[in-house]
């Protein structure tokens, strides 16, 4: 107990006067603006990615436009993309990748046609293409790999998915597995380690660890909402189970280190996060959030407050909460103290809800669909209304 | 004074509790029709399925529609990102009473929208909420399916039109379009246009070939009631053995429809000295895809894949109408009701007549007749023929 109290004002002392300031360091809406900021700070934030392209629906379904940016926001090319008489066409664009993935279906065949597949590069050049199906039942199909490391896809009769390089090399098989889950629009049920060495894939239930392609474990139960730490070390799994979240905490080798169960009920799925330097796992079910030891599993404080987990953020020292509704992120530091808070400025929307009578009732709303980034120091904001992202920098 | 205030929220909470569910269609604004329904073939690359569901065309203005789920309150079970999948998102959910405290022993399934509400978040249960505001559809149609229980594995979907909110307007009959009488694969028999008298059926009469295999092909007209000589009439002879393919689809508000009959079935008219007498032989039924996922895609129990007569979708559709060899190695028995095989081989010699009735939802009906005469001996007797 001593100890316990000891660790703990330890803790307190090195974070207690710990000063938060957010200053905006960018807002735009001009690709070549934020391209050239993200140029001059490369080398910082590796992990920032240029804005490599932009897709346009100019008729549904049928003929999209696909713009092509350089590092330095300069429009590369435009290409006009029109589907074949009788075919759909649907292109989707991984604009931080500088990937484009074109979709082509024979609109006779409707469900039932299998689908074209046609990958190109950052410079619209074509790289591979391939023809694969869907089954609604199983959900076998392709998919996008966490982090851009490249493509899924799976096939139902011989129950294995591929995983596939943006490039068309196929780098790792997994046997009875054939879906990628999403938890929301913005959220796949799939992650990996920052290096790419490591992925945890979910769908259907089940949960494969991989390392380098290969499956080392799996595991069906339990079933819910990952996290990865960054060396690929130590695996989080989110569950609820009548109504109790709890947080499972496994090592590289699929063995239970710890788990974790919130003291109250709540709907909804716990998740986490880990600490860069694998010393914390923040949590959160509802609206309970709870810092562990992560080696211990040790709960360092546990409160109620706003918003979900984004990251930890300047080399640990704070934890950056979103509440997308309330358009607001939270930096806490690793005490549980609110330090700052900031406010994203991506305007109303409507909200429509149904009364049982049927009546359609309208009411204005802050916009929700904007994502919410952590890069180290820098928090990057953007709306999914149109391109326009906003960096913010913890000082 | 605690124990007052609990018991007076509980008594609240009773009085203004909901449990019975409303249900909706799920594009309010939209017209209230499907172009697809439960059991339609679909044939892919891997593997082909009965359509589990109804298609719901979406506005061709602007392609966009907002969609609700079919009860008001629901929890988010699944949701499979769009992605690269080709078919945009599916949502799958299940059902609660209105006030969210009762489970329900059903759920639906969402697929094609373009987009979702980002706050979806899987296990959290909602009342009232859209799925998906003003979203545009992959393929410009919202497929729905009502499934009970809830689970994603195709072994459980139930006939949406069981929901009344989901039966829509159809008045047009399902169509009947041709009898094909295989005498050479599952069938063995010589088979040939029976005209007679003055009365001639060249007409009805044809061949269909593919694949070596030759079926004959029977023109199903208009039936005029109490005419039997506007029907097909054939002679079976050899071994007398014949089976029955039925081409035919159902439609709902537009000719150009393609979905599949709610219920096709086979009947015997036979004469003896106890006047007519009408017996049931096969009957196909799309309640629901029930049966082990194994089961689930036994398609050509029920339609005819093979040349010449490939089902195949958007195209003419073609029932068997007798059980296939794959039978014995199980059925999808959801969609076959009845399963009695007419063996023209045991009837007796003489004039027969079989029946078939298409069925929509809305009991809709079109039959067609077709008159057969087995032959044993080696001429015709007509007056056998048409004693009845």
């Amino acid at each position: 107990m001593r100890r316990i109290i000891l660790a703990i004002l330890t803790f307190a002392f090195c974070h207690l006067w710990a000063e938060v300031k957010v200053e905006k360091v960018l807002e735009t809406t001009s690709v070549k603006k934020y391209n050239q900021w993200v140029k001059k700070n490369k080398a910082k934030y590796p992990g920032l990615k240029p804005y490599y392209l932009k897709t346009e629906c100019i008729k549904w379904g049928k003929e999209w436009k696909v713009y092509y940016y350089n590092e330095d926001g300069n429009l590369r090319k435009e290409e006009l993309l029109k589907a074949k008489p009788g075919w759909w066409l649907y292109v989707s664009g991984e604009s931080f990748l500088g990937k484009v993935v074109v979709t082509e279906s024979d609109s006779f065949l409707g469900e039932s046609s299998p689908i074209i597949y046609t990958i190109k590069n950052e410079e619209g050049k074509k790289m591979f293409s391939f023809e694969w199906g869907f089954d609604y039942e199983t959900g076998k199909g392709v998919y996008a790999l966490p982090n851009g490391i490249g493509l899924f896809r799976s096939n139902s009769l011989e129950n294995y998915a591929e995983i596939l390089t943006w490039d068309g090399k196929i780098i790792g098989r997994i046997d009875g597995f054939l879906r990628l889950d999403a938890y929301s629009s913005a959220e796949m049920l799939s992650i990996a380690s920052p290096d790419n060495k490591f992925m945890l894939l979910s769908g259907g239930g089940t949960t494969v660890y991989i390392k380098d392609g290969k499956e080392i474990w799996r595991k069906t139960s339990p079933s819910g909402r990952l996290s990865i730490s960054n060396d690929g070390e130590y695996v989080s799994i989110g569950a609820n189970a009548e109504l109790y979240g709890t947080i499972y905490l496994y090592n590289y080798n699929g063995e239970l280190i710890y788990s974790y169960k919130f003291p109250d009920k709540s709907r909804g799925i716990p998740t986490s996060k880990f600490s860069s330097d694998n010393k914390y796992l923040v949590a959160e079910f509802g609206e309970q959030k709870s810092l562990l030891n992560n080696i211990t599993g040790e709960p360092l404080w546990l409160k109620k407050c706003e918003g979900t987990i984004v990251s930890f953020a300047k080399n640990n020292e704070y934890i950056t909460f979103v509440d997308i509704k309330a358009q607001k992120i939270y930096i806490y530091n690793t005490l549980g103290n609110l330090q700052d808070t900031i406010n994203a400025p991506y305007g109303e929307d409507i909200k429509k809800k149904r009364t049982k009578e049927g009546e359609i009732i309208e009411s204005k709303v802050l916009y929700s669909n904007w994502t919410c980034e952590v890069f180290d120091d820098l928090i990057i904001t953007n709306s999914g209304r149109e391109w326009h992202p906003i960096i913010y920098k913890i000082k | 004074m605690n124990r007052v205030a609990i018991i007076f929220s509980l008594v609240v909470a009773l009085l203004f509790a909901d449990t019975t569910a409303t249900y909706f269609w799920p594009i309010p604004g939209g017209d209230k029709i499907v172009i697809s329904n439960l059991g339609d073939y679909r044939p892919e690359t891997s593997p082909a399925h009965f359509h589990a569901g109804i298609d719901i065309p979406t506005d061709t203005v602007d392609y966009k529609e907002d969609v609700w789920t079919i009860t008001l309150s629901f929890r988010v079970d699944t949701i499979i990102h769009k992605d690269y999948t080709g078919i945009g998102y599916i949502v799958k959910v299940q059902h609660f009473s209105n006030d969210t405290t009762k489970e329900l022993s059903h759920g639906s399934r969402y697929i094609h929208m373009n987009d979702i509400e980002p706050d979806l978040q899987i296990g959290s249960v909602y009342i009232g909420d859209l799925i998906s505001y003003q979203t545009t559809f992959w393929q410009n149609h919202l497929h729905l399916d009502y499934r009970r229980p809830h689970s994603l594995s195709g072994s459980n979907v139930i006939n949406p039109f069981v929901l009344p909110i989901l039966q829509v307007d159809d008045t047009l009959k399902p169509i009947l379009n041709h009898l094909y009488v295989d005498y050479s694969c599952h069938g063995d028999a010589d088979v040939e246009n029976l005209n007679f008298l003055s009365y001639e059926f060249d007409t009805l009469y044809g061949d269909t070939m593919g694949g070596g295999i030759t079926f004959t092909k029977l023109k199903l007209p208009t039936e005029s009631p109490d005419n039997d000589l506007d029907d097909p009439h054939i002679l079976i002879s050899g071994n007398r053995k014949a089976r029955f393919v039925l081409g035919g689809h159902d439609n709902f508000y537009s000719t150009t429809d393609r979905g599949a009959p709610y219920e096709l079935s086979l009947f015997l008219f036979d004469a003896d000295s106890l006047g007519v007498r009408q017996k049931s032989y096969y009957t196909l039924r799309f309640d629901s895809l029930l049966g082990s996922p194994d089961e689930v895609h036994q398609e050509e129990d029920v339609y005819h894949v093979s040349a010449p007569l490939i089902s195949d979708i958007g195209a003419p559709q073609y029932y068997r109408l007798y059980p296939c060899d794959s039978v014995i190695s199980g059925l999808p028995g959801c969609v076959i009701t009845g399963t009695a095989e007419l063996k023209t081989e045991d009837l007796d010699e003489g004039m027969h007549r079989i029946k078939i009735y298409a069925k929509d939802y809305e009991n809709n009906t079109k039959t067609a007749d077709v008159h057969f005469y087995i032959r044993k001996s080696d001429w015709v007797d007509f007056c056998r023929g048409f004693k009845e």
